[in-house]
């Protein structure tokens, strides 16, 4: 009898706790779903934001050691110049910031109000940020100050129907070219041919590889991403000696128009026999180009690989200014052959699910100016996206304006267009895999190199039909 | 008086049993049916299930996946059997070197990718320095195309043979001393010992073991993707990275539900032998066991043939297996300590001019640390909250569920195969239709999209578990209680509950390190860092260790404390606990 009346309470009592669990989790529930998301989405990793209890909140995602040191500074200016004003700035690294923007703008999230990011991953975001043109007309933005080939590059996007539109506004600019270490180069200056063509470059890096005890060049062929920039560099050589016309906007050098890739040509089996040789000419390091990659370029360049170090290297210039100070200023750069740069660098969208979006033009308008774009160089160690900026940072930094002048010369003469439609992302990986399967250690003929290069091209028209 | 009062209350016998299993049966429909059934739709309907060839590298990513598979498999299998003989041999120090062989299988998967990934660096990794010694030049593993699955298997094969080990080690130990001490008199050989008698004595657990391990690989993505972000990725990815690169990075969610499909069917065919295996319905009562399966349960000592095979080398016996042991063990914690002493270098040793691998640090550098712990503090708050709920949760689903199952047979054995089918399943299979979950309710980027998600991988695994141990709890003592007039609630309540503690902790510890160490749920179903605003910022600490690189290189110091930060509490746990996480990861292989 005893039993049965305590049975009787604990059943009463798990009862009511499972009531209890209910309700405060109808409640949690209930003032989750009455708050305001735009007042409640603002979570940062960054050391810039700060709580505000009644005004805006904008939050920014960077690239981590890439952009991020740039906005954290701006949003201290611009939270300092706009009382009330909350930026947040979050960062991500490069090989997961795509799949972090990409999944919230999917989810039509609000969160994250400005995306950034390198030109081929504005390209993928450009489905979900809003067109710039009307933002730019009524605030009477000078769009000219922005350097053009960084903003073909980062921003102007073209549409399906043949118009550019403005996705986003380049905010950092780079390029891609070739460094070398002047103290090596010197020594050896009398014997090596100026890099004027890529068959001078093979013979340059074969004969310091085999003569210097240096190897000739680092060569970034990780087909994570770099095998796409390091091949559009050495294709635009050839792009440019046919007959296959200009730039697409948008699509680049790879296209000649909309759906007609121009690779599969015998300017891509020529570029890739190309980048073939380069990898060749250091038998050495065929195995390892898969493995050099942007990350790890400063590491290997500084501190050598194999116990050698190198004297060239196929680079981006946003890197220069840590490998300079690692190798106290004996490395230099110039354009690559044929007087040609990648263009690349960061830009800024918008996201078109945003609660702010004026105020998040205001701040990328208050971000380009000069006073503001000098903080890349200041806090981020790499370069504008203006001319003001540009010539800010050279009344500031007298000592430095050769380099700011040769840098700025550098970041304007493009020439080896990326591709940044929506689909660019999911056409890298293609293009990448099929060049590793004939490039060293593999082995192929022109006629194989051809055939890939044709699939590729049939691989893609379909996903930019529907991309 | 009694007996009639307990027939008449509604909350006694069968209705209670349904009521108990209720909350689970719903949950997993909700959770598991509704995601598979929606990837289904999607990918028959968008014809995406039937164009898979036409994404790239699909082929090659299926041969990845089976070579991924194959090669993880063979190699945990046979170390993990070795190990589990010579411990199973060494009763000195068993316990010793079982903690330290132990150490990987706490770690998580993505800090085990940082960990391999210092090992591997061809410049200043210890591997490649010590093949030098042989006059050996080490390839740039994570590097080369001809390389990088290798280091991957490598690398799976390091964290997962442990678990291969636990589980037929805990098989011989089952195994009577009589066999052992007749098969000596015999004069019967080491060869012939295990390949005759002991090893087919033990054929169902090795079996478990075996496509256990095989499940585990088949669904692994964090390892892959810590190395596929690294290298060539094309000569590395599996099924579940080039989903998760569909659906979230490329923007081919329609494929991204097909691979689910795949990867779901394909899923299907170890979980489907291990059910047959694992003979649900005799464990739970429901069939009369057939004697002729039950080797490995009830032993009978057989009569040994004349050994045809020649006996092992002496050494085994001797003292030298302490020194495989030894070696194994160096090898299973070396790659930590390397971690370790990487987290505490400075600049110079970290990566010494001209190469070469410092083994100990000259001084000690603790600004990776400063960093780390400085970074990580909403990781880690979010990692907290949510395995903690997680943990409650789970437990309130499983326990009630558990109990029904084992006392009612409640739904006879489709309940547990449906657990055991969902166990089988890689989260990519539920991650596209989870996160279109999240999306519609408003929840993406808050705790509470991992709560009600982490308990899919944890609930199933956690009632299998409280099954086998509340099966071992006599009969008799329920139908004791009932007769003195408790009801169903207060017999789990007052008698079983206390009764399974030793269930319960191992419950708890697989659930805390399941959630610990997620990382695909947390990395598309948060956004941010938690910062103070209850509930936003869904990222755990295995995200912060994935993102480690930034654009001006691997910050190497500040990412090796990371992955020693959370790896150390569940080491620590585990070690204090070992019994019962022994226990809990051994119990459904070895009573099958």
């Amino acid at each position: 009898m005893k039993m049965r009346q305590s049975s009787g309470i604990s059943t009463a009592v798990i009862a009511i706790i499972v009531v209890i669990i209910i309700a405060i989790a109808g409640i949690a529930f209930y003032v989750f779903y009455s708050t305001p998301p735009s007042q409640t989405t603002s979570s940062t990793s960054s050391t810039s934001s700060q709580s505000s209890s009644s005004g805006q909140t904008l939050t920014i995602m960077s690239i981590s050691g890439f952009t991020d040191s740039f906005y954290k500074a701006v949003a201290q200016d611009f939270m300092a110049q706009n009382p009330g004003v909350t930026v947040n700035v979050l960062s991500a690294p490069f090989s997961g910031i795509l799949q972090q923007e990409q999944t919230s703008l999917q989810a039509r999230d609000s969160s994250i109000d400005i995306v950034t990011g390198t030109p081929s991953m504005i390209g993928t975001l450009a489905q979900y940020t809003l067109d710039l043109r009307p933002y730019i007309q009524s605030s009477n933005f000078n769009m000219s100050d922005i350097i053009p080939a960084m903003q073909s590059s980062n921003g102007n996007i073209a549409l399906p129907n043949g118009t550019v539109a403005v996705k986003a506004l380049a905010v950092m600019s780079d390029a891609m070219l070739v460094y070398y270490r002047p103290s090596v180069w010197n020594q050896y200056k009398s014997n090596l041919k100026e890099l004027t063509t890529w068959d001078n470059f093979i013979y340059d890096e074969s004969y310091l590889y085999n003569n210097s005890g240096y190897y000739g060049a680092f060569i970034e062929a990780a087909t994570a991403h770099e095998l796409w920039n390091t091949y559009i560099d050495v294709y635009a050589y050839y792009y440019h000696n046919s007959n296959l016309g200009p730039a697409q906007p948008g699509y680049g050098i790879l296209f000649t128009s909309r759906l007609k890739p121009s690779f599969n040509s015998s300017a891509g089996v020529n570029a890739t026999i190309t980048l073939a040789r380069m990898m060749s000419a250091q038998p050495d390091l065929v195995s390892s180009y898969g493995g050099f990659n942007y990350n790890n370029f400063p590491q290997y360049y500084t501190k050598g690989f194999n116990g050698k170090n190198f004297v060239m290297a196929i680079a981006w210039l946003a890197q220069f200014s840590s490998v300079n100070k690692t190798l106290n200023g004996d490395v230099a750069f110039t354009m690559l052959p044929g007087g040609y740069t990648q263009e690349g660098g960061s830009g800024a969208a918008i996201n078109k699910y945003s609660k702010n979006p004026e105020l998040a033009f205001k701040f990328l308008a208050f971000a380009l100016s000069p006073g503001e774009q000098a903080k890349m160089f200041d806090v981020q160690n790499a370069l504008p996206g203006t001319f003001s900026g540009f010539r800010y940072l050279i009344k500031e930094h007298p000592n430095l304006a050769s380099y700011f002048a040769q840098a700025l010369k550098a970041v304007q003469a493009g020439g080896a267009e990326p591709h940044i439609i929506s689909s660019t992302w999911a056409l890298i990986p293609i293009l990448d895999n099929a060049l590793a399967s004939v490039l060293p250690p593999n082995q192929a003929t022109p006629q194989q190199i051809s055939n890939v290069l044709q699939q590729v091209a049939n691989t893609w028209i379909p996903i930019i039909r529907h991309g | 008086m009694a007996e009639r009062s307990h027939s008449t209350s509604f909350f006694s016998g069968r209705i209670v049993a349904y009521i108990l299993v209720l909350p689970v049966v719903a949950y997993l429909a909700v959770f598991t049916l509704f995601p598979i059934v929606q990837d289904m739709y999607i990918s028959i309907s968008s014809g995406a299930l039937f164009s898979l060839n036409n994404l790239p590298d699909f082929s090659q990513t299926l041969l990845n996946t089976a070579i991924f598979s194959v090669g993880t498999v063979a190699i945990e299998f046979v170390a993990g059997t070795l190990l589990a003989i010579l411990l199973d041999r060494a009763n000195k120090y068993g316990s010793f070197f079982l903690i330290l062989l132990t150490v990987p299988l706490l770690v998580s998967p993505v800090a085990v990718g940082v960990i391999w990934l210092l090992i591997l660096d061809p410049q200043f990794g210890p591997l490649n320095y010590l093949l030098s010694f042989f006059g050996i030049k080490g390839p740039f593993w994570v590097g080369s195309q001809n390389t990088i699955m290798l280091s991957a298997i490598l690398a799976s094969s390091w964290e997962e043979t442990p678990m291969v080990m636990l589980i037929v080690y805990a098989a011989l130990k089952s195994i009577p001393r009589q066999v052992y001490e007749a098969a000596e008199v015999d004069g019967v050989g080491l060869l012939s010992l295990y390949g005759r008698i002991i090893l087919p004595m033990i054929k169902p657990s090795l079996a478990v073991a075996g496509l256990l391990a095989l499940m585990i690989s088949f669904r692994s993505f964090d390892l892959v993707y810590m190395f596929a972000i690294n290298g060539p990725f094309a000569y590395v990815q599996t099924l579940p990275y080039l989903l998760y690169q569909a659906a979230f990075v490329s923007d081919f969610q329609q494929y991204g539900y097909a691979l689910a499909i795949v990867v779901m069917v394909l899923a299907l065919v170890p979980s489907y032998f291990l059910l047959r295996l694992m003979r649900i319905d005799e464990r739970l009562g429901l069939r009369k066991r057939e004697e002729k399966k039950r080797r490995g349960i009830g032993f009978k000592i057989p009569s040994f043939p004349s050994p045809s095979l020649p006996g092992l080398p002496k050494f085994l016996l001797s003292p030298f297996k302490y020194f495989f042991l030894a070696i194994a063990s160096l090898i299973a914690i070396f790659p930590f300590y390397w971690v370790l002493i990487t987290s505490l270098k400075n600049a110079d040793e970290l990566f010494p001019s001209g190469g070469g691998a410092v083994f100990l640090p000259t001084k000690v550098d603790l600004s990776g640390w400063a960093t780390a712990i400085t970074d990580m503090y909403g990781y880690i708050v979010t990692s907290l909250v949510v395995t903690l709920s997680v943990v409650v949760i789970t437990l309130a689903f499983s326990i009630p569920a558990a109990y029904s199952i084992s006392r009612y047979k409640t739904l006879g054995t489709k309940l547990v195969s449906w657990n055991i089918i969902v166990n089988s399943m890689p989260s990519v299979v539920f991650v596209i239709p989870f996160f279109s979950l999240v999306r519609s309710l408003g929840l993406y980027d808050t705790w509470f999209a991992l709560i009600m998600t982490y308990p899919v991988f944890t609930v199933p695994i956690v009632t299998w578990l409280l099954i086998g141990f509340m099966e071992d709890i006599p009969k008799q003592i329920d139908e004791a209680a009932r007769i003195d007039g408790l009801s169903p609630l207060s017999i789990l309540y007052r008698i079983i509950i206390p009764l399974s503690k030793p269930g319960l902790v191992a419950s708890i510890l697989l659930t805390v390190i399941n959630c610990w160490h997620e990382f695909l749920l947390t990395l598309i179903l948060g956004l941010t860092v938690f910062s103070g605003k209850i509930p936003y910022g869904a990222r755990g600490v295995t995200v912060y260790v994935a993102n480690f690189i930034s654009a001006r290189g691997i910050d190497w110091s500040t990412i090796s404390a990371a992955a020693v930060l959370i790896s150390i509490p569940l080491i620590v746990l585990v070690v204090l606990l070992q019994r019962y996480y022994i226990s809990g990861l051994t119990l459904g292989a070895v009573k099958s």
